[in-house]
């Protein structure tokens, strides 16, 4: 590479913009169909179980409600661990109801672990 | 003192005090998760001894214990480099066993992806083996520009590196999302932005730090075991893609880049005009890709109710390394019998390696061991 076209270079480099983007001010968008934390409706739920037998890494446990919500889901329900979650979405593609979706959220870093383990709740009692 | 090289207890000098162990890994930024014993004297390799183990996982029994479509959730560990080509290998291996006709769509889509992986395999390869140089601008421009592809993985499979099994039995996991082409399109501009790059730095950097050096004859290349670039770069012309066809290969119009010289900057000569190649392949692709169903059966089976039919099948692929290949066994229960994964990097680890290494300088090592684009990761599995 001659001197003319090291100055090029360098004119080009020093006037351009940085191939990073400055996270956390800005960040990259995530598109539609990312494989982040599963989003669940357990209204939407029969119980068949194949969540937490298609999953890989046996990520997923169905379990009973706690006592106070048995009475309206007296079912199994899915428990997902996101410690043991690949983020594969086999789930979300096995489940014939569609109530187990992948979201965008990728924001699961936490210094709680008990957090992290999703048990079935339903809408408006508190999600985790 | 005592230490161990090879297998024989030898002391770290000689009399004279000029011999001494020297250890090239296994966690070092410099030689990835694999570890080479060399025994010097002054700045020449007397022996090498390649260490392999360190990033061991045991894929194959656990493989044992799944059925396919959750092995190929497993298939992209085998490489982090080019985790799409692996589950190419695996997925073509199970439709073998099934007998399931993949369609027409899905497999120009699995020839996409496959492609776009070996694009961004051989941009590590290009970065690993700058900083390996001692050349940082290299390193960062090509990890730089692989994100471009890494931003397309996101937008096709839902994940940045790991396409958790995108490429899975009997077709793909899901469609091409609206308006990829244009994106596919942009992507493919700017890494002939960054070909053009490391062409204009061939000719300074690296070729005085790559010509004669680790020069690899082709005899020894066959006899070694060699596969793929490194094969090609000794001198043969020889490719997966175009001698045991598969997918879409035998439709498409591409060369198999050649080179003669059999040294570091051959092997570096023969990644740039692969690069080359692939772009073409993915041109073509583009232009014909066909509409229709992207998976056969389109609903994933409960597995209760998946069957492996008996049998045993060995599929070889060409992947951004060599010749990745898998060797699947049945006796018609739901998870196979038995997986063998063949990783090409495990012959160019370890005696393609310890060959090229005696002899050299210890300031070539980095340029050698880099030059034969290695993944510890294929090679432990």
């Amino acid at each position: 590479m001659g001197m003319i076209q090291t100055m090029e270079v360098l004119l080009n480099t020093l006037f351009s913009k940085p191939i990073t983007v400055q996270f956390p001010r800005e960040a990259i968008e995530i598109p539609e169909g990312y494989r982040g934390e599963q989003e669940y409706d357990i209204d939407n739920c029969i119980s068949c179980g194949l969540c937490s037998q298609i999953c890989p890494n046996k990520a997923i446990e169905m379990v009973e409600m706690p006592e106070e919500y048995k009475e309206k889901y007296p079912k199994k329900y899915p428990k997902i661990d996101l410690r043991k979650c690949c983020f594969c979405a086999l789930c979300q593609d096995i489940c014939p109801k569609k109530c187990l979706r992948m979201t965008k959220n990728v924001f699961l870093a936490t210094p709680d672990p008990t957090t992290v383990v999703k048990k079935p709740m339903p809408k408006g009692g508190g999600a985790i | 003192m005592k230490n161990l090289i090879g297998n024989k207890q030898v002391s770290p000098f000689t009399e004279e005090g000029t011999e001494y162990n020297f250890y090239f890994g296994p966690s070092h930024p410099g030689s990835g998760n694999f570890g080479v014993k060399l025994r010097i004297d002054g700045e020449r390799v007397l022996s090498a001894r390649s260490d392999p183990g360190y990033l061991h996982r045991g894929f194959e029994k656990l493989m044992e214990y799944r059925i396919p479509m959750q092995n190929s959730v497993i298939s992209d560990r085998v490489c982090v480099l080019e985790p799409l080509n692996w589950n190419l290998v695996h997925a073509e291996a199970v439709d073998e066993l099934t007998g399931i006709e993949v369609p027409e769509r899905a497999k120009y889509i699995r020839v996409l992806m496959a492609e776009l992986s070996r694009l961004q395999s051989h941009l590590i390869w290009y970065g690993a083996m700058s900083i390996g140089l001692g050349f940082d601008t290299g390193f960062k421009m090509a990890f730089g520009y692989r994100d471009y592809i890494l931003d397309l993985f996101e937008l096709i499979t839902g994940g940045r590196v790991y396409p958790v099994g995108y490429i899975c039995p009997g077709g793909v996991r899901r469609d091409l999302p609206n308006g990829y082409e244009e994106k596919v399109m942009k992507v493919l501009t700017q890494i002939e932005d960054i070909i053009q790059k490391i062409e204009d730095f061939d000719n300074t950097v690296f070729a005085s730090r790559t010509k004669g050096i680790g020069i690899l004859e082709l005899e020894d290349a066959i006899r070694l075991g060699a596969t793929g670039p490194i094969l090609r770069a000794s001198g043969m012309k020889t490719d997966t893609r175009k001698d045991d066809p598969y997918e879409i290969y035998s439709e498409l119009d591409f060369d198999i880049p050649v080179e003669q010289a059999g040294d570091a900057y051959a092997r570096c000569m023969i990644r740039e005009r692969e690069m080359k190649e692939s772009i073409k392949i993915i041109n073509q692709v583009l232009e014909r890709m066909p509409e229709g169903k992207v998976r056969e059966p389109s609903k994933i089976m409960p597995p209760k109710r998946v069957r492996i039919p008996e049998g045993e099948v060995y599929i070889r692929n060409e992947v951004a390394r060599g010749e990745g290949s898998i060797y699947m066994r049945s006796i018609g229960e739901k998870e196979p019998y038995r997986v063998k994964i063949r990783g090409p990097s495990f012959l160019h680890m370890i005696p393609v390696l310890e060959h090229l290494l005696k002899g050299a300088q210890i300031a070539d090592i980095p340029a050698i061991y880099w030059s034969l684009n290695i993944c510890p990761a294929d090679m432990d599995r």
